[in-house]
């Protein structure tokens, strides 16, 4: 649904990004409690050297580009309505007080925004990985 | 980093514009509630975030040694623009959609 939603340019996508960050963060938290845990027990100390050589072996362009894309969807704000809205407060505040004390709380606002979606993020976590635990 | 900012400002324009901050997060709360809640609150998160965001030019002016009166006409103003603007958007996005919508709320 949400592949055919980006297909289509239609934004009305909430619902199923929450279902699949629930269902990421799920997966997540089997793979780092029960996957990883199995693995470092019964993988001998030579099949584990062989699996690190094999990641080293991965193309570093690619990685740097795998990096850089999660930084972008982690740390910036998917709505771009938001960073108007934002733009808009900040310079009718900064024209109507014409000061320099009016750029900190300025600066201040806009860092604060940025550590919106991160933390968006980190509570959707969150609330998908400890609070929902029971649901099938 | 945005700490540092405020913190700044609280040094070098007073206390003042803590009352702004201060009366925002319960309304940034609300927002990240219906953001990881949504579903049917997508309206709730928008319309919370957009007054939000409209307490900075508030806490500017106030930071820049306004009155209150002021910063609150400001905020109330955006407040309106970007209540009314969220409400738009959402039914025109409904037309395009040919979902329901209340074309007199568009007019």
């Amino acid at each position: 649904m949400l592949h055919l939603k980006v297909q289509k340019n239609n934004p009305d996508s909430d619902a199923e990004e929450n279902i699949l960050v629930d269902l990421l963060s799920r997966h997540n938290y089997k793979e780092e409690n029960i996957i990883y845990p199995a693995i470092d027990k019964l993988a001998t100390a030579e099949e584990k050297q062989v699996l690190f050589k094999q990641m080293e072996g991965f193309p570093k362009k690619d990685m740097r580009l795998a990096a850089v894309t999660t930084i972008k969807i982690v740390a910036l704000p998917a709505e771009h309505g938001a960073s108007v809205m934002l733009g808009e407060s900040l310079l009718a505040g900064l024209l109507i007080a014409v000061s320099g004390h009016g750029f900190l709380p300025a600066l201040g606002w806009v860092f604060l925004f940025l550590m919106s979606n991160p933390l968006k993020i980190a509570i959707r976590i969150f609330h998908a990985t400890y609070l929902q635990q029971e649901r099938p | 980093m945005a700490l540092g900012f405020f913190l700044a400002t609280f040094y070098y324009s007073g206390p003042s514009f803590l009352l702004i901050l201060i009366g925002v997060i319960p309304l940034g709360m609300i927002h990240l509630w219906a953001v990881v809640n949504a579903g049917k609150k997508e309206f709730i998160a928008e319309l919370f975030g957009a007054l939000t965001l409209g307490a900075a030019a508030a806490s500017i002016i106030l930071a820049a040694g306004h009155f209150y009166v002021q910063a609150m006409t400001v905020w109330a103003i955006l407040a309106i623009r970007a209540g009314t603007s969220v409400v738009y958007v959402r039914h025109r996005l409904n037309q395009t959609r040919g979902k329901g919508y209340n074309l007199a709320l568009l007019i």
